[in-house]
Parts: C-alpha cells; structure tokens; sequence
C-alpha cells in the first residue's frame, strides 16, 4: 500500500510539465468556483496565457459529453458546470436554486439588448412598440443585463449591455456567437438606412412628422 | 384579393401578443404577404375588427394597440383623400415606410430571441466561489455622520435653488421609491469593481423627493452593509463602493458626475 503511494508520487513529480500543469488547474477550478481567468492564471503561475488555454482545452475534452462535470468558455472565463443531462436528479438531493425559463416578452426584451447592446430603454421601448420596463427589471434582478452608462442625451438616459451570467445561460462564448449576429446588424442598418433618404433624425418624431411611437 | 375578414371571431386575446407589431406581423403572415411588399391598409380592417372585437379593454394593454391603430387609419385615410400640395408633415408614404421599417426590425429581433429561446439552458448549476480571501472591512473612520448629511444638505439647498427648467421635459410617474433606488444603486455595482462618488448618484433634474429617496437609499444600503463609504480627506469627496471591493482590481471605467450639481 504505501509503496503503491510513494510510487504514485513519484510518477506525479516526474510526469512532464503540460500535465502536471493540467491537473493543477483543474484543482484550482474546482476550488474556485467562480469563472477564472486564463489571463489571470497566466500571470499568476508565471506562464504564457496561450499555454493556460491549451490546458484547457485538454480539460475540457476531458469534462464533455456524459461527464457528470462540464468545463465551460465564456469571454475569456473558464468554469465548471455540472452536466445539464443530470439536472433533475441532482436538483432532488441537492435543492440548488432553480432559475426559470424567461417569458417572451423577457426574451424579446433580451434579444434586443443582445444585438444592440448598449441600448436605452426607450429605445427598446421603440422597437418593440410597448413599454419595456417590467422586462428590463426582470432582465435586471437576474443579472442577465447591466447599467453600463449613460447616453449622452437630454435625460441621461441609462445604457444596458448584457452580462457575462447572459453567456452561460446562453451557451455562449461571446456576443459575436449569437446567432446570425453579423447578418442580422447587417439587415438592421439596412433597414434605418431609409431613415436618412426621408431625413428622419429619429424615431420619436422629434423632427416634426406623425410618427407613431408604438 | 379580397381581405376583409370580419366575420371571423377573433378566439385570440390581446395577452396572445406582445404588442401591436406582433399583432400586426400575425395578420400580415396570416395574408401570406411579405412586409416588404404590402400596403398595410390591407390589414388594416383585420387588425380594427380584432380591436372591437375585445370583449374586456385592459387600458394599459391597449393604449398601445389603439396607437398603431390609429397610426393604420392615418395612412389608410390619407391613400383616399386628395394630395394637398406642399403638405408640412410626412407624406402617408412616409408614414407607412417608417412603420414598415419598424415592423421589420421588430420581426428580425423576434425571430431572434425565438433561436434565443432555444440556446436558453438552465438546468447548468455552478458551484459559489469559494471564501479564501480575507475579507477587509472599511470602516467609517475618516468619515463622520456630519460630513455624508452636510453634503446631503449642499444638495437639497441646490435643488431648492435652481430655477424651474425652462425646457419641455417628458413627466415621469414618481416610480422612484427607496426600494427602487435601492435596486438602481445596486445595479451600478452588480458585478463591477469601482468606486462611485456620492454626488454621481444625483442628477440636475431630480425633484426633492427623489433626492431624498436615493440618499434614504444609500443609508439602507449602508446599514445591510452592502456597500461602504469613504472619504480620503476632511470635507473631501465622499466614495461608494460595494462591500467586495478589492482595491487591487480595481475597474478602470470612470463615472462622470453631472456639472453643477455640487461645487
């Protein structure tokens, strides 16, 4: 037994750098919890960022598929998730808090800020012809949304931006991966283009004009 | 193509739609017509008939589908009446391509939040980080009581002071309760390591009760200890920042504090 455990040892100091560096990182995701950053880690275990990605990736190959753990990528942030497949038997012993699935009117709310983000509310409130402000509460409190400033106009109105907890639930690793994300701005400029033929400076009819607001 | 519809019941409520632009794709998808290519006073008796129709008018659901409405009725009035010449406001061409345009970037971002939907997982569950720092705590030594309710006061005293404005402002409805601003101040720091300052929390435009709500705010706040406060020097700049602020990763985004409010 305890030389079976002094030979372990031996075969863990000795195993080459890529691999031990693996399995620390993998200690230290699950110890942190929370996204890390490969940048961060790069910096604070002294090595190049490129290497701390490779690790990974060969982490999360290992934690896919039917692994009971996932690895995830979101931004630049690195985390273990359990595996969705095993969602329900887990959430009946362990109890975690269970979000629910957001309403259409939650989501329509959120795909606009997704693809336009930042976006004010009345400007949502344009786009989908009703008041937005129940939607953006709920996007809010479940931290899918944030304040990420103010729009330089009269009001001061606040800007929202998606957040990275909009990434996980999204299966996400970037705004850039939504879908049809470029195409879909594409269209939309195309669209206001007109805009500026009927020399329209606004949506809120502020330059005279019968425009409806919903 | 003969259109008109209204003998049919409409089985469908109001609730079934999010607003007058998805009512209005419905029926133009109903016609099996193209947004691009329809005269929307095709679909305008549809979409009138289905306002009748209701049996329960819900004010706040409606409020918004009576505009469209009456936004069709306007286009579709003006294709019957003559042309004035040298007409000042938009043309019901105008009108309609703007409602078009509208119509058209409502269905892309809906189609989207549909394939939204679909990415939508909630069945991942994440493990809390984990507590390995020790956690400093600010205390209010530098700061005095007097000093956070005498720039309460500045404030106040400015409000008071400043002229009505004279510019045509849209009126709110004062939804600006302790709790809300609670939450708005919150949100400000959800996630994001800086530091405010106190006067960035108050605007130009806010009347006496909102100044006063969000400072009752701060002190709820303060007194759940979500948030501490701050003040390098005597009668310096008092700073907010959330309880987990780490000095060390500091977000670099600044915030601007709107002029006048405090010399």
């Amino acid at each position: 037994m305890v030389e079976q455990i002094i030979e372990n040892k031996a075969i863990a100091d000795k195993t080459s750098p890529i691999e031990n560096l693996v399995e620390h990182i993998e200690a230290i995701l699950f110890l942190h919890g929370d996204g890390v950053e490969a940048k961060d880690l790069a910096s604070k275990l002294e090595m190049v960022e490129a290497e701390i990605i490779d690790a990974m990736k060969i982490l999360q190959r290992k934690y896919s598929g039917s692994c009971g753990i996932h690895l995830i990528k979101y931004r630049n942030m690195w985390q273990f998730s359990t595996n969705p497949i095993y969602a329900n038997r887990v959430a009946e012993i362990l109890n975690p808090i269970r979000t629910k699935n957001l309403t259409k009117a939650a989501l329509e709310t959120l795909a606009i800020i997704a693809y336009k983000q930042p976006i004010t509310r009345i400007e949502i409130d344009d786009i989908r012809g009703v008041d937005s402000a129940y939607g953006v509460q709920i996007l809010s409190q479940n931290n899918l949304i944030e304040v990420v400033g103010k729009k330089d106009t009269v009001g001061k109105p606040l800007l929202y931006a998606t957040t990275d907890e909009f990434l996980k639930r999204f299966e996400l690793e970037s705004i850039d991966n939504l879908p049809s994300y470029e195409e879909l701005l594409s269209k939309i400029k195309i669209i206001h283009q007109d805009d500026e033929l009927y020399g329209m400076a606004n949506r809120s009819g502020a330059d005279g004009g019968n425009l409806p607001n919903a | 193509m003969n259109l008109v519809r209204s003998n049919i019941e409409y089985k469908v409520k109001l609730a079934d739609f999010e607003g007058p632009l998805d009512l209005l794709l419905h029926l133009i998808r109903e016609a099996k017509l193209d947004i691009k290519t329809i005269q929307l006073s095709m679909v305008t008796a549809q979409y009138m008939s289905f306002l009748h129709g209701l049996n329960d008018l819900d004010l706040d659901l409606a409020s918004e589908f009576i505009e469209v409405g009456s936004t069709l009725m306007e286009i579709k009035s003006k294709q019957i009446l003559p042309k004035e010449k040298n007409e000042p406001v938009l043309t019901e061409e105008e009108i309609e391509t703007r409602l078009k345009a509208q119509l058209e970037e409502y269905k892309l971002l809906k189609e989207a939040s549909e394939k939204l939907k679909l990415a939508e997982n909630v069945d991942r569950f994440y493990k809390p980080a984990a507590q390995l720092k020790v956690i400093t705590k600010y205390t209010m030594e530098d700061l005095s009581i007097e000093a956070l309710v005498s720039a309460f006061q500045k404030i106040m005293h400015k409000i008071e002071q400043k002229a009505a404005p004279i510019k045509e402002k849209q009126i709110r409805m004062d939804r600006f309760t302790v709790a809300d601003k609670m939450e708005e101040i919150r949100t400000r720091f959800r996630n994001r390591n800086l530091k405010i300052p106190f006067a960035a929390l108050f605007e130009n435009d806010f009347s006496k009760s909102e100044v006063i709500n969000t400072f009752l705010a701060l002190l709820e706040l303060l007194k759940n200890q979500e948030i501490v406060v701050a003040q390098e020097q005597r009668f310096g700049e008092i700073t907010l920042m959330s309880k987990e602020f780490d000095e060390a990763t500091e977000s670099s985004q600044t915030y601007t504090i709107v002029e006048g409010i405090l010399d």
